[in-house]
This record gives C-alpha cells, sequence and structure tokens, in this order.
C-alpha cells in the first residue's frame, strides 16, 4: 500500500475568517465515514435481531469507540489531536443533551466520552456527528488510538514546527492502516512541536519531539516504550533527531516491528514498553533502523507539497498586527485582582505579539473533573467565534483551550467566563486535579476517583492558598490501568481495593514533562477519609521546607522521599 | 444464610437492570427478586434465556445483605450500580424514572 495514498491535494479551504485551523474534510473522507456508519448500522441491527452474538459484536462495537460500561454503554468520541470548531462542539453539546444526561467527560486522551448512550440510539449519533466531521473510530481497539499533541499547537511562543501537521499526517496514515489495525496491543503516539514536552510524550508507546540538529533544522527526537498501567515504564529515545520528511517512514519501521515481534500471547505483555524492555533498548533501536533501512525513502518519505498540502487545509488565522503589550489588559489587571489571578495561571504566551492562548478550566472547586454540560459547551463555542476564530484545544489535562485570543480581549473573555464551572483560575494547581470516571461509571474501576478529587479539590478551596503553593500536578485513577496518569502526577493517587473496600495508595515525585519520572510510593493504602489530611500534610511539609521560588517538584527531588515520609506519619 | 440477586445489561440501552420475581428485569434494585444459594441456579438459568432472547447482555449473580437502609449489594461496585454514581445519585435509572 502507498502510505501517501491517502493524502489529497487541497481544494480551496478556507483561509483567515472564522473556523480555520481545523483540519478540513473533502468528499472522500466523508464518503469513508458514511460507508463506516452504514456498516456499523447494518452490525447494530444484527446485533438486536440476533444473528450476531455479543460475543461476536463486541470487537465491531469496540471498533466504533462503544464499551458497555458500569451504567450503560459508553461512547468515546476521536477529537484529533485535541482540536475542534464551534460547529463540532455544538454538535457535541447536542449530542450529551439529545443522546446523553446533558454533559459529557472530556478526557486525558483529548478525546469525549458519553456516558449514558443506547445501543440502538449509536448508528444516529454517529451519523450525526459525521455531520460535523468527526467520528469514534479507532477509540478503542487494538490499532493506533487519537494521536495527542500539546493543546497550544500552532499558537505556542516556543513552538519550532506545527505539530497539527504532523499529527494529521499520523491520523491519515493510521487511520483504518490495513497492516496495523490489529496489533498485539492498542497504540498510542503523542506529539509536541517544541522542545518542551506539553503532550507527556514519554509516556506514550512512541513519544515524538521536536528539535533542532547541529545545523539548527528542526526535526524529531523520537522515544518507544513509554507507557503507564500496571507497569509503568519512561520511554527510551532510539533516535536523536529524524529528518521531518522521514517521519512516516520510520513511525512504519517502528510499528513493523512491533506488529512481527509484539506478544499476543499475554495480554499483560502485548505492550511495545514490554518488548522494547525484553529486546533491550539498543537492539530494539537497530531492529527498528534496519527495518527503516528496507524501506525505500523514495516511496515512504514526505514530500514538502504534502506537508504544505496538510497546512493548507487548516486555513490560517488572519491574525492581526498589534503590539506584544495591551495597555487595555494592563490596565484590567491592575484594576481587578480576581482578573490578575485568573491571568498567572490561565494564559500560554503565544507567537504572535499581542495575542495570548487562554485554558478554561473545567475543574470548579468541589466539581467533577473533566466534565462539561452541553450549555457549557455552547458558550465555549459561542465564546470561541467571538474570540479566537472559532476552534477550540481540548487538553489532555482534561481543561478547554481558546488558542488565539487578543491580549485587548482578555478581559471581556474573562468575564464572559465568570459562570459556575469554568471560572476557576487553577490551571496547574492542586486543584486542576486529572482525574479518570473511576469506579462511578468505569467496568474495569477498582475504587472511586471522583469522590477523592472532590474532597481534596474542597480542601484547598482557598485560591489565595492555591496561588500560594503553586504549580502542584495531582492525578487520581480508580485502577492500575492508570488513565488518569497517576504515576506521573507530582502527587499521585491510586485506588485499590484492600478486602473488598476501597483504599488508596500515594505516590510522590511524578513528572510528565521531559524530565518524565515515575512516583514513588508514600506508605500504605490509606481509607477515603485519610486522603486530604495527608495530602495536606505533604503541602504542609513542601511550604515549610521549601527554597524561595522553589516548585513543589523541584522540593521533592530536593529533599527526597525519606522527608515526605516522615511528614505523612503525622 | 447467603442471598444474590442476578443481574445484567439490558441490551438495547445498557441500562442496568435486575432480574425479579416475575422472571421480568426491572431497572430497579428494589425490585430485584432475593435468592438463596439453592435458587441461584434455576435464576442464572433465567438470565441466560433472557442473554439468547436477545434481551440482556452479561448476566451474573450479585451477593446482597442486610444494611441499615435494607437489602443491598455487598460490594461497593455493585452498590453503585444499584444506586447510581456516587457523584450524581440524580443519574440512577429509579430515580431517573426509567
Amino acid at each position: 500500500m502507498d502510505i501517501l495514498e491517502q493524502i489529497r491535494p487541497a481544494e480551496g479551504f478556507p483561509s483567515g475568517g472564522a473556523q480555520t485551523g481545523i483540519y478540513h474534510y473533502d468528499r472522500l473522507d466523508r464518503e469513508f465515514l458514511a460507508a463506516r456508519i452504514a456498516t456499523f448500522r447494518e452490525q447494530v441491527e444484527r446485533r438486536l435481531s440476533g444473528a450476531l452474538t455479543e460475543q461476536e459484536f463486541k470487537p465491531l462495537r469496540l471498533m466504533n469507540g462503544l464499551y458497555l460500561q458500569l451504567h450503560a454503554y459508553m461512547l468515546r468520541v476521536a477529537i484529533p489531536y485535541g482540536i475542534l470548531s464551534s460547529t463540532q462542539l455544538r454538535k457535541l453539546a447536542h449530542v450529551g443533551r439529545t443522546y446523553d444526561r446533558g454533559y459529557g467527560h472530556f478526557t486525558t486522551r483529548q478525546n469525549i466520552q458519553f456516558n449514558w448512550i443506547a445501543l440502538e440510539q449509536t448508528p444516529d449519533i454517529l451519523a450525526e456527528l459525521a455531520e460535523v466531521d468527526i467520528h469514534a473510530i479507532q477509540t478503542s481497539g487494538n490499532c493506533i488510538r487519537n494521536v495527542t499533541t500539546d493543546q497550544f499547537a500552532g499558537a505556542a511562543a516556543d513552538e519550532l514546527i506545527d505539530p497539527r501537521v504532523y499529527a494529521e499526517i499520523l491520523r491519515q496514515w493510521s487511520t483504518d492502516h490495513p497492516e496495523f489495525a490489529f496489533l498485539p496491543r492498542k497504540f498510542k503516539i503523542a506529539l509536541t512541536g517544541s522542545p518542551q514536552d506539553r503532550a507527556a510524550i514519554k509516556l506514550h508507546d512512541i513519544g515524538v519531539l521536536t528539535t533542532r540538529n547541529a545545523e539548527g533544522i528542526p526535526g524529531f527526537t523520537i522515544y518507544v516504550g513509554g507507557g503507564l498501567g500496571r507497569t509503568p515504564v519512561i520511554g527510551v529515545k532510539i533516535r536523536d533527531w529524524l529528518p521531518a520528511q522521514d517521519l512516516l517512514r520510520y513511525m512504519e519501521a517502528i510499528l513493523r516491528v512491533y506488529n512481527a515481534s509484539g506478544r499476543r500471547d499475554n495480554l499483560y505483555k502485548a505492550r511495545i514498553k514490554i518488548l522494547v524492555r525484553e529486546t533491550g533498548a539498543a537492539k530494539f533501536a537497530e531492529l527498528v533502523e534496519r527495518e527503516f533501512a528496507s524501506l525505500s525513502g523514495e516511496r515512504f518519505a514526505l514530500p514538502q507539497a504534502v506537508v504544505d498540502t496538510i497546512h493548507a487545509r487548516f486555513g490560517a488565522p488572519q491574525f492581526e498586527t498589534l503590539p506584544a503589550q495591551s495597555g487595555a489588559f494592563d490596565a484590567a489587571v491592575a484594576a481587578d485582582a480576581d482578573f490578575a489571578r485568573w491571568t498567572r495561571t490561565n494564559l500560554h504566551p503565544h507567537r504572535v505579539p499581542g495575542y495570548a492562548s487562554a485554558t478554561i478550566s473545567l475543574k470548579p472547586i468541589g466539581g467533577i473533573p473533566g466534565d462539561a454540560t452541553a450549555d457549557q459547551m455552547d458558550l465555549v463555542a459561542d465564546l470561541a467565534d467571538r474570540f479566537s476564530f472559532g476552534e477550540i484545544r481540548v487538553a489532555h489535562e482534561q481543561n478547554l483551550v481558546l488558542a488565539h485570543v487578543r491580549r485587548d480581549d482578555l478581559y471581556e473573555l474573562w468575564q464572559k467566563l465568570r459562570q459556575p464551572g469554568i471560572e476557576t483560575p487553577n490551571i496547574g494547581l492542586v486543584t486542576d486535579i486529572i482525574a479518570c470516571p473511576g469506579l462511578d461509571y468505569c467496568d474495569l474501576a477498582n475504587a472511586r476517583s471522583i469522590p477523592i478529587a472532590q474532597a481534596i479539590s474542597a480542601r484547598f478551596a482557598d485560591l489565595a492558598r492555591q496561588h500560594e503553593i503553586g504549580e502542584l500536578h495531582l492525578n487520581i485513577s480508580g485502577c492500575i490501568n492508570a488513565c488518569a496518569h497517576h504515576h506521573v502526577g507530582h502527587i499521585g493517587i491510586l485506588g485499590v481495593d484492600k478486602h473488598g473496600s476501597e483504599a488508596y495508595q500515594i505516590t510522590l515525585g511524578g513528572a510528565a514533562n521531559e524530565q518524565a519520572a515515575l512516583g514513588q510510593l508514600l506508605g500504605a493504602a490509606v481509607p477515603a477519609e485519610a486522603v486530604p489530611d495527608l495530602i495536606e500534610r505533604v503541602v504542609a511539609l513542601y511550604l515549610d521546607r521549601r527554597m524561595p521560588g522553589e516548585r513543589f517538584i523541584d522540593c521533592f527531588r530536593r529533599l527526597g522521599m525519606a522527608v515526605f515520609k516522615e511528614a505523612a506519619r503525622g | 444464610m447467603s442471598l444474590s440477586v442476578i443481574t445484567a445489561s439490558r441490551l438495547r440501552d445498557g441500562a442496568i437492570v435486575w432480574l425479579t420475581d416475575g422472571q421480568t428485569w426491572s431497572t430497579r434494585f428494589a425490585e430485584a427478586l432475593c435468592l438463596a444459594e439453592d435458587a441461584v441456579a434455576q435464576g442464572l438459568e433465567a438470565a441466560h434465556a433472557a442473554e439468547r432472547a436477545q434481551l440482556v447482555v452479561g448476566a451474573y449473580q450479585v451477593a446482597v445483605g442486610e444494611t441499615p437502609s435494607g437489602v443491598l449489594p455487598v460490594s461497593v461496585r455493585e452498590r453503585i450500580r444499584a444506586t447510581g454514581p456516587s457523584v450524581r445519585p440524580d443519574f440512577a435509572y429509579a430515580r431517573a424514572g426509567e
């Protein structure tokens, strides 16, 4: 198969105005989706009639993102690399309102899940989603899952390349790739466009970090074998620098080695991390390089024209020429302390002078991390149209982002965000908790996550105190599958089943960025009611012992675990 | 004496259902038929027949016991299934009127 055959020329896609920044489908994309939905509709009918058994039907529904969870079917909808148009977000709101219970849950894979879906309505839901070019394909199963990237892609000041373009190329390459549809296990790729890792790349089966070579040319550093779950592993570097044009060729090589040699006899040893560990990183890299060399550079290299074509199909926001400083912004910061506090945590530098990226927190105090009501989704869509070229990003931390806001408009945006559920100035702080659905919704969970997140959030509700504590990443998973990435939280919490009761293990010192690290166990698992006090003691020690300006994670690394263990004993 | 109920997911919409004494399926846990140990096999047989009839999927037995709030499943997981998500009890099938 020609890996480039799916990538087609642009046909006059928009530039400037509303809803740029979104990859625009063409006729073939839509025909493909329509055919998939027709097939699934027929499969659902056959299941309901009894022509298909549950055993036969399960892999078919999973290929379309439909799980049978604790309370109902759950539909996981793909948001490619976390980018949505306002039209798409309104459609998700409509699905939540019409087919679910008025809300959706944004995930750490930058997707959205609906928890109360009826099987018999799913083909209609998929047809509605297809009207706005979204789907649920490859959000489950042993295939290449939604490629994730930096939520500030195409906007960040430190970006070397636009990762959306390469993420879209990977999406097209991996969608229905015949060779990689039945891998030994699921496969996750993350890509970031700057040397600062905001996409947790070292925790993925393949992590792609953009770096410059000695000549200053941007390309990719490649990591493999990262992953969490029951065997947490930090990915290892197998290529210092790869020319951008060889990205697909190298991906193809890694996947071929994994597909041929990954274990299929044991579910728990089937991920690429186990293959890399058992083969040895150096030997694995050698196998990949050998496969890479065997692939024709002429056939597999990405022509610049193709890259340019993909880039063009995102459209280009027409930024105004503005001064870097905004008088209106500075005056509002000086006059309104609440706004000033929000700007300290919820803004990110933009590459264009006079603009900033604004994060909308989905972590209200005492709320459910990552949940958004249909009304909130509609509001954010309206704000995206008004302030950010009609596009929205989903961060893997389960928040939403308006990537391109004029600094002059930030005060007005913030005033419109001052509504329950989306106003919290807490990005990167202790209440910006990443949490999986846990035992309240998930069939795999051992313990609840959300009530623990709510209790900790309530304990640290005081905003002044949160800002005083500073950057502190807290992640809570309800089982060892680690959907909330608890291993790499500065503070990680894992729910376990202890003799039939819920209990929680706490780890400290994890990190998901370019200094990725796995957390160390603080002690024995404790009951739910003891968790907030334990976190309190850990934070109190940090506040007591930190150096001026020292972040929690740096303080932990300096002091070491023994000091924190002592403090945890109370 | 240990008691059990039989549960499953309704095929067409995934709703949690409980086998009743009329050999039908209810979304209300309060209507679940409590079975003594020697009656469980018969209950499961009825459940598997319902699976074959495309009514339910994934039927199994759940241990229940007396609590101050009446008979409830013993495990946390099954209590959450019976009473709805602890963080959104209003979503429980019985309360949502389904």
